[in-house]
């Protein structure tokens, strides 16, 4: 059976042994994190609020996990422009998502209660 | 690109354009992953908005069965792991190992698939259908959007082993499973946002 390289020669992947461990522990990892949000969420261990953050850190550590264990973005100096690009991607989810959420809760804000509120709320803040 | 020269060094035994153009092949991959990723975020903030939005409908905690997406998840990232060792088969040159993982992780993504597509006709069976309300027209939207992308990688898995079983591992059969490896272990990622964001923020 002969080895193939074109892994290494391609540079992108760690080499054999790396990649092995990086496989098991982004797995076991991910199925400890998996399992703790899971338990988490279905026995209501924190108070709404909080409980949600903890979910969200819970899933940004997993993301973590398998960006550097199955996608290999590591310290590699072929995943530099990958680890680049995977930034400014970020960067434009960030404005995106942060911005709808903001737009539209400001805009439901507004628009909530029946039109007499709605009226007095005019009345009071722009003297229409 | 800028480790041209790290890369020339390292591959005694291979032109060094072949190199270079497939590392591009997987920059240029990895960018279009990027945009998908840009894709999904903008559904995400959708179904965020419109979480919510019942309109007298059921809501996420009155729908969602955790036990069954548990499951759900645990095959995925079951899959995405016997992917891992079908990439590691690849190295080691043993080309019924490669088939052998791909094939367990087409099974598993299969089983994900079929999953879904239960849960979906359970809950259209019952009247929630993706026509009732924002919430669930979002709900269906992002996680049928990811689920239309784990069918295709399964496509693209079938026709890559059949191409693996044909020719072995050429230079061209190992940049595509390469590629897929990416494709694969991407949407797991997307689904531990979906897992945590739509069902168990859902339920708390």
């Amino acid at each position: 059976m002969n080895k193939n390289n074109y892994f290494e020669e391609i540079g992108v992947w760690p080499h054999a042994g790396k990649l092995m461990r990086a496989y098991a522990v982004g797995f076991v990892l991910s199925l400890a994190l998996t399992f703790l949000a899971y338990l988490m969420a279905t026995h209501h261990v924190l108070p709404q609020l909080s409980l949600m953050i903890a979910l969200i850190i819970l899933a940004c550590a997993q993301f973590g996990v398998q960006l550097m264990c199955f996608l290999h973005l590591g310290k590699e100096t072929a995943s530099r422009e990958r680890l680049i690009i995977l930034s400014s991607a970020t960067f434009i989810v960030l404005i995106l998502v942060s911005g709808s959420l903001w737009i539209m809760f400001h805009l439901n804000e507004r628009m909530m209660g029946n039109p007499t509120q709605m009226e007095q709320y005019m009345d009071d803040e722009q003297g229409i | 690109m800028m480790n041209d020269t790290t890369m020339t060094q390292r591959l005694p035994g291979l032109p060094a354009e072949e190199i270079s153009a497939d590392s591009a092949v997987v920059f240029g991959f990895w960018t279009y992953l990027m945009t998908d990723f840009v894709l999904f975020a903008s559904l995400f903030a959708v179904y965020a908005v419109f979480r919510g939005n019942t309109f007298g409908g059921p809501a996420g905690s009155d729908i969602f069965n955790l036990p069954f997406v548990l499951a759900e998840t645990l095959l995925l990232l079951t899959s995405s792991f016997t992917c891992g060792l079908s990439l590691l088969a690849a190295r080691a040159g043993s080309v019924r190992g490669v088939l052998f993982g791909l094939l367990m992780t087409a099974l598993l993504g299969a089983s994900f698939v079929a999953m879904e597509f239960s849960e979906f006709g359970k809950l259209i069976a019952q009247g929630h259908g993706p026509q009732m309300s924002g919430f669930l027209s979002s709900y269906f939207t992002l996680v049928g959007t990811h689920g239309l992308h784990v069918t295709l990688g399964l496509v693209w898995m079938v026709v890559l082993m059949l191409a693996i079983a044909a020719r072995g591992l050429t230079r061209s059969n190992m940049r595509k499973l390469m590629l897929l490896s990416l494709f694969w272990h991407f949407l797991d990622v997307v689904w531990i946002f979906i897992f945590t964001i739509v069902y168990l923020m859902g339920i708390v």
